[in-house]
């Protein structure tokens, strides 16, 4: 996996973080608010004052005005777990930059944005089975490993969501913001299970679909033979324009088939293309589809 | 434009390399995908022959064929000839001898080439002041010194070879000469087919096409004296670099003979050939096959008819006399002293007005020589063994009974006598040449000696004195052709029976093309054969100066070249192409 991520690219970066929904149970200290009330800058609520509460927390200006001793309380800022899912089977490989290539390329990005924020990143690459990644750590010199996991991995193999997420579920027991970026480009349900058994932990899901353009809109005529690179079966086909809009019909239906899937389960669903720079996906596709701020 | 290098068009066959290339790999299309079950199932389009022609000559395709046509194009070096030159003096000489007629290989005869080599050098001095030159044995001016070049152009085209010899260097000069000197021409280019030995280094010669040429270059007939027919001598040139089988054939318009040959490569070989059943006296010798230069294919040659002898006959006849002289030339009696070639007194006194040339056999002339008595001899003196009238002629088979006393001027020369008798003696004075036979030949044994005819052919041949360059039996043209000797001039016709002007007081021709002519005398009917100028065939190499001086002046003629620029075009379609194919293969690569 080449270099692709430079300090210039990152400072472009500093200035987005993660939107998560809810509150989030981590026991390390982060920049997610966490369910349990605790000290920190940003004000939560009142509560009335018990003994053994901290005297500092008195809201003495209530008092002055209602006589009543109140404390104040404040959200607890906890760390989330972030889990990166980046497919890196075969069909990856296809296109200049290669799907591969511009995933890592997105994963990294959303590493760094989750650590930036304090928080625990993990990266789990897969093909048909999960392919040995990172627990979710904390700090920055997880980056270095993310980074170095992703340049050393190479895309072979067959593709099966469904296996790599039982085989993640397997792995992690604490739920988090689990990221899957891949083409999924299957037929039928290949991932449905594995999504709900995310879901069914609390895992907070995020699908980021990476096609490559000629997936969408190939640019093919004639007698051609089409070849699955994961597979090696192969078809014969004479292409010619009704062949390829009968093409894209059936990719902008199976691109529906996943959209909707995921609206079913509040799964947030994006999509791109390699020809789409990172940084744009990013800054407006995430950013305005709530999942970056 | 102009292309230096025009071979390099062989090149384009690589285009067929290209093409099978192209479609050899264009057979198979191959694409890998990331999900085949998009794939699967589709119908797939129903595609025409021409829909796959088309879809496998790409762009790609016309475009590397676009990039060899440019460097090919490039490698053949077009050029424009530059206008711009310009010279204080240009004469263009333009070899017009007859050997520029020649037919090249091209089509054109090397006279055309220079032509246009003419015309080339009047666009590339176009305000220079030039002057036309036809150079040949004859040479003119074809244009005066001008910068019309319209004019000049038009003298240029108008104007056509001769088949005249070379011209010399000399002729070159003197003709320079008449037109302001070769110190007003800054260059003198010379347009010819072959190299001038005797030229200036400053005059350049363009030498135009040296095609191989096959000859005949010389050619003549002779009556055989012992045997029926002539014997035709023949030279033949092989000016090429191969052995050559050719057919040499003499024809004398009622027969003809051929002879076979192998000729090695660049030689000239003379040929004896016998043709004894030859009755004609118009020869027409012919090598084959023809060539180029067609002219010299054949020559011709006239055996020369005789000129009759106009005898005018005063005195009793004399039939030994009479026949001696019609041994030796036709005869023709008139009776008029005007019209007569020679008069013969038979026994008698011709009168002392006699002029003109005279025969006395046993006669005198009033005043000027008388016989007397006659008187028995039995000896003869020689006088003058070598006197031209003993020619051939041996005195001592003379047998002279006798012999009369004459009286002589002083200023005779008398050749042979018998002591102070003088037997055969020769007197000039300004009117009249007189030959002297003192005796009585009834009263000799000349009749029936051999001596006799050559004797009288002595006489005749002193007193008619035929000029040697009155042969008409082979000439060449543009040679003086002396008309005088045979007769009142009645008409002059070239070899296609043309007639040619015959101006008051024309003593010579110059005939203008090969061919026999024919002169119409009131004595006759006498052909003339008339030939190209041996010259126009020989071998001649060019000379190191020549060559130096055609290189100058290919050198100066000034080219813009203009395969730079379609070199950078090829090098634009090239990059255009690795920019295509790059995005092609990025596509494939994508798309597996």
């Amino acid at each position: 996996m080449p270099t692709f991520i430079d300090e210039a690219f990152l400072q472009r970066l500093s200035n987005l973080r993660f939107i998560v929904k809810g509150r989030r149970k981590g026991h390390l200290a982060g920049l997610h608010a966490s369910p349990r009330a605790g000290v920190s800058l940003e004000f939560a609520d009142y509560r009335a004052y018990a003994h053994g509460d901290d005297f500092r927390y008195i809201d003495w200006n209530v008092f002055g005005r209602l006589d009543r001793l109140l404390v104040k309380t404040y959200v607890h800022e906890a760390d989330l777990p972030i889990y990166l899912l980046t497919d890196f089977s075969a069909s990856m490989q296809i296109g200049i930059p290669s799907k591969a290539h511009y995933a890592a390329h997105l994963t990294a990005a959303m590493a760094y944005l989750g650590l930036r924020g304090l928080d625990r990143v993990g990266l789990f690459p897969f093909n048909d089975q999960l392919i040995p990644g990172l627990p979710a750590r904390q700090g920055m010199s997880q980056m270095g490993k993310i980074l170095r996991l992703l340049r050393d991995v190479e895309p072979s193999g067959k593709t099966s969501v469904n296996q790599a997420i039982l085989e993640f579920l397997s792995q992690t027991r604490e739920s988090g913001l689990t990221i899957v970026i891949s083409d999924f480009l299957s037929s039928g349900a290949a991932f449905a299970d594995g999504f709900a058994r995310l879901l069914y932990r609390g895992d907070e899901v995020i699908i980021l679909q990476v096609l490559d353009p000629e997936d969408v809109a190939p640019h093919a005529a004639g007698t051609t033979r089409i070849v699955d690179i994961e597979s090696s079966e192969r078809v014969t086909l004479t292409i010619g324009q009704r062949t390829l809009d009968e093409y894209a019909d059936r990719v902008r239906r199976n691109r529906e088939r996943l959209r909707a899937f995921s609206f079913e389960r509040g799964i947030p669903y994006f999509q791109t293309t390699t020809d789409v720079p990172v940084e744009r996906f990013l800054h407006e596709d995430l950013r305005n589809g709530g999942l970056l701020k | 434009m102009t292309l230096l290098s025009p071979a390099a068009f062989y090149l384009l066959l690589a285009s067929l390399l290209i093409l099978l290339l192209h479609f050899l790999r264009a057979r198979e299309r191959r694409r890998e995908v990331s999900a085949l079950f998009l794939w699967e199932g589709l119908p797939g389009d129903p595609q025409s022959r021409a829909a796959q022609i088309r879809q496998q000559i790409d762009p790609l395709l016309l475009l590397q064929l676009a990039i060899l046509l440019a460097l090919v194009t490039a490698l053949a070096q077009p050029a424009w000839r530059m206008r711009t030159a310009s010279l204080s003096g240009l004469a263009i000489v333009l070899d017009g001898s007859a050997s520029m007629r020649t037919v090249t290989e091209e089509g054109t005869t090397r006279y055309e080439q220079a032509v246009e080599e003419a015309r080339a050098l009047l666009d590339q001095y176009p305000s220079t002041t030039t002057a036309i030159i036809q150079l040949s044995s004859r040479p003119t001016v074809l244009a005066r010194p001008g910068q019309d070049l319209e004019d000049l152009g038009n003298a240029v085209l108008r104007s056509s070879p001769t088949w005249y010899g070379d011209g010399t260097a000399a002729t070159l000069r003197s003709l320079l000469g008449s037109i302001g000197g070769t110190s007003r021409f800054e260059r003198v280019v010379i347009l010819s087919d072959h190299s001038f030995s005797d030229m200036p280094a400053a005059f350049e010669t363009i030498l135009i096409d040296e095609a191989d040429n096959l000859a005949l270059t010389g050619f003549s007939v002779r009556d055989n004296h012992d045997t029926a027919g002539v014997t035709a001598l023949v030279t033949a040139l092989n000016d090429s670099d191969e052995y050559r089988d050719v057919t040499i054939r003499i024809d004398d318009r009622e027969n003809q003979t051929t002879l076979s040959l192998l000729m090695a490569p660049s030689s000239e070989e003379r040929f004896v050939i016998p043709f004894p059943n030859s009755t004609g006296t118009l020869f027409t010798a012919t090598i084959e096959p023809a060539d180029g230069f067609t002219a010299d294919n054949q020559r011709f040659f006239s055996l020369d008819r005789p000129i009759d002898v106009r005898v005018r006959w005063l005195g009793s006849e004399n039939r030994y006399l009479m026949a001696a002289l019609r041994s030796v030339a036709p005869v023709t009696l008139v009776d008029s002293p005007e019209d007569a070639d020679l008069t013969v007194v038979h026994g008698a006194r011709a009168p002392a007005s006699l002029t003109g040339t005279a025969l006395l056999v046993h006669a005198g002339i009033d005043d000027l020589i008388t016989q007397g008595e006659t008187l028995p001899i039995d000896r003869i003196d020689v006088l003058d063994a070598d006197h031209p009238i003993l020619q051939g002629v041996d005195p001592s088979n003379f047998r002279i009974r006798e012999a009369p006393i004459a009286s002589l001027p002083p200023s005779a020369e008398t050749v042979l006598a018998a002591g102070d008798l003088p037997l055969l003696a020769t007197y000039a004075d300004g009117e009249r040449t007189v030959f002297y036979l003192a005796p009585d030949i009834l009263q000799t044994n000349l009749p029936i000696t051999i001596d006799f005819p050559l004797l009288v052919r002595n006489v005749v041949a002193q007193l008619v004195r035929l000029p040697a360059e009155l042969s008409y039996r082979s000439a060449h043209v543009g040679e003086p052709i002396p008309l005088s000797g045979r007769g009142s001039i009645e008409g002059l016709y070239d070899a296609d029976e043309v007639a040619l002007p015959l101006p008051e007081g024309l003593s010579t021709f110059r005939p203008e093309s090969p061919g026999f002519h024919t002169l119409i005398t009131d004595r006759g009917a006498f052909a003339i054969a008339v030939n190209v100028p041996p010259e126009e065939s020989s071998i001649r190499p060019p000379t190191e100066t020549t060559v130096a001086a055609e290189e100058a002046a290919q050198s100066a003629v000034r080219f813009l070249p203009l395969w730079p620029a379609i070199a950078g075009l090829a090098i634009l379609l090239l990059l255009g192409e690795a920019y295509l194919h790059s995005g092609r293969r990025s596509l494939m690569r994508r798309t597996g």
